[in-house]
Order: structure tokens, then sequence, then C-alpha cells
């Protein structure tokens, strides 16, 4: 069901957003449409995604719960369960579509080609299993080594991580470790079979703050050292600007902009992304009296969706919002600058410039 | 000991402050096998006062006792030790009918909007419902103030026979808001009450608190890790570490200055969203994690080489001042 205005939404990502000009993306999006069948009607949890990964590039995908960033990253390896079906597009990993794949095609890219990170190092380990099991398993299966060897190489991994004493915590169990040491350890496993992509959802939502930057960092050098490529998922825009080469933030199902983080932060263009950015309060400088609010809640995904999802929202909305969805299409203002910087908004408005209403009252009567 | 009250000297207002706390002490018994016993010091001497109209922030990792110290405050949790003084008096060992009418004085809003409120229940009887427990006032006229408090929380009077699954976590954690200002309280509790909003709702609930505050006149204490939205609505801020606080300072100056190693280092962890100032800004990476308060280090409880790696003699006793 290609309509037009999914064909116009497909976004390709200018070349020169690539480091390595005429090299090919390890990851390629295209059209991603994943659908739930829910008792209320059918809920178009992705609705359109493309972008492309470049080898060791590192993409955050932003966005607020119920925006289809986390289902976007359970469709690239098919982890989509009853109700939810992946309902059109292709996920071209190194040029092969992986929702084209029998099982066993599969299994032998999840964990081998790309590995996946959880938010929740609790719940996606195994909590009767040793670390020690859970570690050699992928190396065992995809790499064919001995287990001795996969036992040398799983504790190199856990050094390399940053687990202290390594030799003695590799058969510990899961509950016997914390909640930062267990997402290291999810993140040995994913890095073990050294994947060409690794997906984090959330990595860091679950922990403090002075280990989420362990974490971080550890990823950085990781993926840098590697030349992984990582895609990250979150909702904190501090990390993103930290980690993230590139960012695509995600509402309604959609990419609304994707571009350079230096220039998406620096130049949003999308009223929501702008929202996002104004809504954080500051670490430095005056404290403003009032945080800028979005106002409302997102759509019902559930129900059609007519103009642009964000209009409802939106201090710029203008007639054409209401009737006509906007597409995701490049800037079009200075090409050099805007390089690879997209969004899909009809008015585009200027950053530099604050809403007049952006001092509206969050609703205390007077 | 610790010096009762460091804000009350630094305050250059001569008014009373609506809560004073001194040297409040919490520890949870544990037993290690037949005879070995110990405690979990969760918190462990935290002393501060808190002036009417204004916010306190407590910020800290898990586990450094932000939360059990506004549960403490709030008579929700029995003290180990230390002294609560709400409005002059002192509340710490009051019981039945006295520690009731206490109550009244001191409310909390609570991190879960889902999980704070009775699934069963519309949203006015939940807002009602100190009012009806205290037995004041007849049923329309308890229904009256709901609905008086739902429009003080921005929300419109037909949401008040809404079911909570029926509404959107911003829209429940307002309801929680207008629970707690039921009974008029001069001190509010709020122990993360953002936590678990979306990004954009944040903003909306942060705002309102605000408001709230400037109308009523009421007190804060803010309970967050979210360095950002606490030194957005804070007066004063205490940093937590292993159940004591290692600095109290005004919400601007500890941020701009952070005296203590463990603040200096949890206000560099949190990432600035700016790519070009986080490429530039160094960020200090505390190694290892928070030992276990059920054997804290002695001394100055950050200053074991796991985690800052430079010691002093001062680090062995430090007086918080």
């Amino acid at each position: 069901m290609t309509t037009l205005l999914d064909a116009q939404v497909r976004y390709v990502p200018a070349p020169a957003l690539t480091p390595g000009a005429g090299a090919t993306p390890v990851l390629s999006v295209r059209d991603l449409h994943t659908h739930f069948h829910a008792s209320r009607g059918l809920v178009k949890a992705v609705d359109g995604v493309s972008f492309d990964l470049m080898p060791g590039q590192r993409l955050a995908i932003v966005g607020e719960s119920g925006s289809g960033k986390s289902v976007t990253a359970m469709s690239l390896l098919r982890l989509i369960g009853y109700p939810g079906k992946i309902a059109g597009g292709q996920v071209l990993l190194n040029g092969r579509d992986v929702l084209g794949l029998s099982t066993n095609e599969l299994n032998a890219v999840r964990g081998r080609e790309v590995a996946m990170v959880f938010q929740d190092a609790m719940t996606a380990l195994n909590p009767v299993l040793r670390v020690s099991d859970q570690i050699t398993a992928p190396m065992r299966r995809h790499l064919g080594i001995s287990a001795a060897e996969a036992r040398r190489r799983g504790i190199e991994f856990l050094r390399q991580v940053g687990i202290p004493a390594p030799e003695t915590r590799f058969d510990a169990y899961p509950h016997q470790l914390s909640g930062g040491m267990r997402q290291r350890v999810m993140i040995a496993m994913a890095l073990s079979c050294n994947p060409k992509l690794l997906i984090a959802d959330e990595p860091t939502t679950a922990l403090d703050v002075t280990i989420q930057a362990q974490i971080v960092e550890l990823l950085k050098r990781l993926s840098d050292a590697h030349g992984t490529a990582v895609l990250f998922i979150t909702h904190d825009m501090g990390l993103v600007a930290r980690f993230a080469d590139l960012v695509a933030v995600m509402y309604a199902g959609r990419i609304v902009e994707i571009g350079p983080a230096a220039t998406l932060f620096e130049n949003p263009r999308h009223p929501y992304t702008q929202g996002l950015l104004r809504s954080i309060p500051p670490m430095t400088g005056p404290r403003p009296d009032r945080l800028m609010q979005i106002e409302g809640a997102p759509p019902d995904l559930a129900k059609p969706i007519t103009g642009c999802a964000f209009a409802a929202r939106c201090l710029h909305t203008v007639q054409r919002c209401l009737v006509d969805r906007p597409p995701l299409l490049p800037l079009s203002a200075v090409q050099e600058m805007h390089a690879g910087h997209a969004t899909a908004c009809w008015v585009q408005p200027d950053p530099a410039v604050q809403p007049p209403t952006s001092m509206a009252s969050s609703g205390v009567a007077a | 000991m610790i010096a009762p009250s460091p804000l009350v000297a630094a305050s250059p207002v001569a008014v009373p402050p609506v809560l004073e706390v001194r040297d409040l002490k919490k520890h949870f018994p544990l037993r290690h096998g037949w005879w070995k016993r110990g405690a979990i010091r969760a918190v462990d001497g935290v002393s501060f006062s808190l002036q009417p109209g204004q916010t306190l922030g407590l910020v800290g990792e898990s586990g450094c006792g932000k939360t059990t110290t506004g549960r403490m405050i709030a008579r929700l949790e029995t003290l180990t030790g230390g002294e609560i003084h709400l409005n002059g008096q002192d509340i710490t060992r009051l019981g039945g009918a006295p520690l009731r009418e206490s109550r009244r004085h001191i409310q909390m809003v609570f991190q879960d909007p889902y999980a704070s409120v009775d699934p069963k229940m519309t949203v006015v009887e939940t807002v009602a419902e100190p009012l009806a427990i205290r037995g004041l006032g007849t049923r329309a006229e308890r229904r009256e103030r709901a609905h008086q408090l739902l429009g003080l929380v921005g929300l419109d009077p037909t949401f008040g026979s809404r079911l909570p699954h029926q509404m959107s976590g911003g829209q429940l954690q307002r309801v929680g808001i207008a629970r707690a200002l039921a009974l008029s309280p001069s001190v509010v509790v709020c122990d993360e009450p953002t936590s678990a909003l979306d990004v954009s709702v944040r903003a909306q609930v942060v705002n309102l608190l605000k408001e709230i505050q400037e109308r009523l006149g009421i007190s804060y204490v803010f309970i967050s890790h979210d360095m950002a939205t606490v030194r957005h609505v804070s007066h004063q801020v205490a940093v937590m570490y292993l159940g004591r606080i290692v600095e109290l300072a005004p919400a601007e100056q500890l941020f701009k200055d952070p005296q203590h190693p463990y603040t200096r280092a949890l206000v560099s962890a949190v990432p600035i969203p700016n790519p070009r100032l986080e490429a530039q800004r160094p960020v200090q990476v505390l190694e290892g994690e928070v030992p276990s308060p059920a054997d804290p280090p002695s001394g100055c409880h950050f200053h074991p080489a796991a985690r800052w790696r430079r010691t002093s003699a001062k680090c062995r006793n430090p007086n918080f001042a």
C-alpha cells in the first residue's frame, strides 16, 4: 500500500553526510512500517521510517514513549511478536534485506552481525545462568571456537568493559552483580562476536548519572576502537549531544527531523525538536522563570492522523498543517551547511525566534 | 556533632523555618547469620531547614538516602534518631491524633502517578479523600473543593469523573498534586515527581509546581536525581551521598561552583544538550560504584580510593559546615 505520500516520505541522506564518501551503509532502512493489531484498532507504531547508518557512525533516535523508537529498533532484528507485524519496507543490512531472511539465516545475523543491548539488564540476562554461560554462548555458536577459547575471550571482554577482577566475576550469576555491572556484561556479550551494528535501547536509562557517564564513555570508546556502528535509543537530549554523530527525532511513528548532531542542535527546524530542546532546564547561566512546555499529549496512533501529527500541540500551525501531512524533506537553504539535515514541517520556524506563546500558562486558574 | 541548621545561619531572613530537621538517622537492621549483626545506614545524620515558600532540592544517586529522608519527614518511615520540627512543633515523637493533625501540614507527591492512586476511585474521589478521612465538610462541599483543586492544577472539571487508567501520566500526576494540596499543607515532599513522565510533559509539571508555590506560598522538599530539574526549581540544594549531606548551597551557586569533589563529579556527569559544549567539557568519570551503606567507609564517605583518588587528613572526619 504505497501511496504518493509514503513515497514522498522516503528520505535518502545526502552523500555529504557520510564520512567516507562512497562507502556503503552498514544499515539502510527504507520506508519501514510496523503495525500492532490492538483491540482498539490498528496502531501504526512505525509509519514509514527511513535512514542510513554508515560503518562506525553513531545514530541516536530520540522521542517520547509511544513515538515508535523502540519498535523501530526491534523491527530491525524482527523482534516484533504478536499482535505486532512488520507491515512493509526494507531493512538492508550490508545490502541484504533482513525482512526476507529465513529463520536460520536470521539466527546467523542476530548476535553476529547485529547485537542488541537492552534497557533492563536484569530482565534481559537469564537469571539462572552464570555470566560465563551467557557470554560464551554467542561466541561458541557464531565463531565456532572451543569452550576454553570462548572463556579466555569472555574474560578479556569483561576486562575491556571495565569490570574489576573479571576472572572472579566471570562465573557469577546476574543477581550477584550491580546494575552498572550487569549493563557492562550485556555490552560485553553484544560485542563478543564483533558485530557491525550495535543496537542499544535506552542502555543507561535505569542507571545513575555517574554510572551512565561510565557506560556512555565505554560505548564511545568501543565503537571507535572496533568501528562498530551504533543505533542508540534514548529520550535524553543531553546524552544524544554527548554520544551521537547523527540524530533522528521521532514523533507519532515517523522521523520528524534527522541530521548531524551539531547541525540539529544548533539549528533545529521542527517545532517538536525545538520544544524538546527548550523544555530542558539549563545547567548553567540564569534560570528561566518558566520552562517552555509542549502543551497537550501525543496523538492516539490507533486513530487516523490527517495532516501533521504534531499540529494540535504546535505553536506554528498553519492551515496546511491540518490537512496535509508533511514529508521528511532535506532543508532547502544553504546546502553545505545543512547537508543531511531533513525535517518534516511545512513551516520550519526559525529556532532563533522564541515563539510568542511560549509563556503560556500551565493551566493554573487565575 | 553536626551543628544544627546551617541554613538558618546563612539566611538573612529572620522568618522562622517552616521545617527543621536535625541529625536525622535511619538505620535498617541487617542480619548476617546467627550473631553478626549490622545495619544499613540509609540516612546517617541529615540536618537542614526550610523557609516558607522555598524549595530545598535533595539530589544524589540511588541508595543515597534521599527518598528515605523524604519519607521520614512525612513521618511515613520511623526514625532511628534525630528530630523533625514542623512550624516550630516537634513532630518526631507524635502518634495517634496529634500525628494525624500534623500530617495536614506535610503532604507527599510520589514518583509513579499510576501506583500512587486507587485505580477504582474517580479523580474527584481521589482528590477529596484526604478531606473525607478527616471528616471535613459535607460530601457536596468536599466535591466542590476537589473541583477547585482540579482547576488549580490545570485540569478541566470534566476530568472529575474519570478513572486513573483513562488519563495520561502527566494528567494523573496533576491529580496527585491536587490531592497533596487538599488539606492546604505548608510543606509538600515531592519524591521524583517528574521522573516517570515524558520529557515534553515534565516541563508542564515543573511549571505547575512552581506556579502553585508562587500562589500559595508553600514549601517543597524536592527529591530527584535529575540535576537540571533540581537546579531549576530549588532555592537551596543538598547533595546526598551514602546517607549524608555532603554539600548544601544556593542552587545556582552549587552548580556553578561546586565545592565537594562528589558534587563536582556529579555535575560534570550530567550531559548538556549541546554537542559543541559537550565536546569541550571534560567529563569527570567516577570510577567504581557507590560503596554499600551497610559498610560505609570511615571518615568521609567519599574518600576511598575506589571512587576518588585524592585523600587527605581532612577527609578522615569532615565536619559539614
